[in-house]
């Protein structure tokens, strides 16, 4: 059953059967596209639980960003599902919840990934291989665009390594390796050839912008292309506000790099969390001059 | 009030200790002038910075690279908040008749991170095309005055 929400999300339920004698919740779910039989019907083995719960266990809590990233956007942090029940609620729609830096790239590669593939009708690289390589790949208290650069690096050097003796990207179920995650996506080494290609640009990209080499507005224009516009244009723009107002109420401060320091702020379109050094000044009120030309 | 002006001398040992990767240049005790220049990376981009200062004169403030990009037809101007001419412009970063500004002064204090303000707005201006640092241009009325915390 596929429950399709009026903001174009959709959520794919099917039953599973629990296997006896396995770890904790491992299923079968029926693969049958139906309505008729046929012969490619069968049972699949899965355990969305224990990938879960391998999820979180590499991917803990890091008090910093998550306090960070509280701060905008409250009332959040209920997702923790019942865990004596053999059913779990989906999680009702809240505000983003931000644990740690890998989740947070998680979903910047998330992002990624479907804007690539707006215009796609085919199978597009699974969320579920995502989620595994950012667990994979987690390291705490990481700057958010290495962390993005290091899941993407990690994709990429399994492609690679898969592709150079023409073999498709096989990624299963680090709980349960019957459950394979990549068992629709890729179709074949072109296809994830064309996402390493995708990655390769977003790593380039970061890794220009981390370089402090690209201008202002070359980055712009290429975080909208890679991002999408709307969501880009709409971080530009609360962000310039809201340092513009710590500028006009000298909250601002830099350290001896001239790097900018503003308390309780995600500081930048390129890092999550301000670095923990001390401000070379303390700011000190001005307002800008000078003639239009 | 307007407090005795510092040396030059106060000025470049202010500038060396507040601001280590900053080296000082033509440091001339006869006109009480000198120059430093050095990066900073307040945002997105390194930039280089020329400072130029003689006590008695307005410090002169240059981004040597990148090369600053114009946006013409924008509301605030092809290059918002800088003195002519427009192929060698200096940052304007204070406003002269608000009094935020005196030979006392430390640039350290002053100049060095209202520049680094300057240009965290031109890259957000840059980007969305709006200046959100406030100020004014000259014929525009004075804005309210704001006393420094």
């Amino acid at each position: 059953v596929t429950l399709h929400y009026a903001d174009k999300m959709h959520l794919d339920i099917t039953p599973g059967i629990r296997v006896a004698d396995t770890t904790e919740r491992e299923s079968c779910i029926m693969h049958a596209k139906g309505p008729k039989p046929s012969h490619d019907d069968r049972l699949v083995d899965m355990n969305a639980y224990a990938f879960a719960c391998w999820y979180q266990e590499r991917t803990p809590l890091e008090r910093r960003l998550a306090k960070s990233f509280d701060r905008h956007w409250r009332g959040i942090d209920e997702l923790m599902a019942a865990d004596e029940a053999e059913v779990d609620d989906v999680p009702d729609q809240t505000h983003f919840s931000v644990k740690n830096t890998a989740t947070l790239a998680l979903q910047l590669i998330k992002r990624f990934r479907n804007i690539r593939y707006a215009d796609y009708s085919g199978r597009i690289p699974p969320s579920v291989v995502l989620s595994y390589y950012a667990a994979l790949s987690a390291r705490p208290n990481m700057r958010l665009s290495e962390m993005v650069i290091r899941i993407a690096k990690w994709i990429l050097r399994d492609i690679e390594a898969a592709s150079m003796i023409g073999r498709r990207l096989h990624v299963a179920n680090p709980m349960c390796p019957n459950d394979v995650f990549t068992d629709r996506w890729p179709e074949s080494v072109a296809q994830q050839n064309e996402f390493a290609t995708y990655l390769k640009d977003l790593i380039n990209g970061l890794e220009a912008m981390a370089k402090m080499t690209m201008a202002a507005d070359a980055i712009g224009e290429w975080l909208r292309e890679i991002f999408g516009d709307r969501v880009v244009t709409k971080a530009a723009d609360s962000t310039a506000i809201r340092l513009g107002a710590a500028i006009q109420n000298t909250q601002q401060s830099y350290s001896r790099k001239g790097r900018l320091l503003v308390p309780g702020t995600g500081r930048s379109l390129s890092a999550a969390v301000a670095p923990l050094v001390a401000p070379a000044t303390s700011a000190k009120a001005h307002t800008f001059f000078g003639v239009r030309f | 009030v307007v407090g005795r002006p510092m040396s030059i001398d106060a000025q470049v040992a202010r500038m060396k200790s507040t601001w280590p990767l900053f080296t000082a240049h033509n440091i001339d005790r006869a006109q009480q002038s000198a120059r430093w220049t050095g990066h900073v990376e307040p945002q997105l981009t390194r930039y280089k910075l020329d400072i130029r200062y003689a006590v008695g004169n307005f410090p002169e403030v240059r981004i040597l690279t990148p090369p600053l990009t114009r946006l013409p037809g924008n509301a605030e101007g092809a290059l918002p908040h800088v003195y002519p001419p427009a192929d060698d412009p200096t940052l304007c970063l204070f406003d002269p008749a608000a009094d935020q500004w005196d030979f006392s002064m430390a640039i350290a204090e002053t100049t060095l991170p209202w520049a680094c303000d300057w240009i965290v707005c031109y890259e957000f201006w840059l980007i969305t095309g709006v200046w959100r640092g406030g100020g004014r241009h000259a014929g525009d009325p004075p804005s309210p005055r704001k006393e420094s915390p």
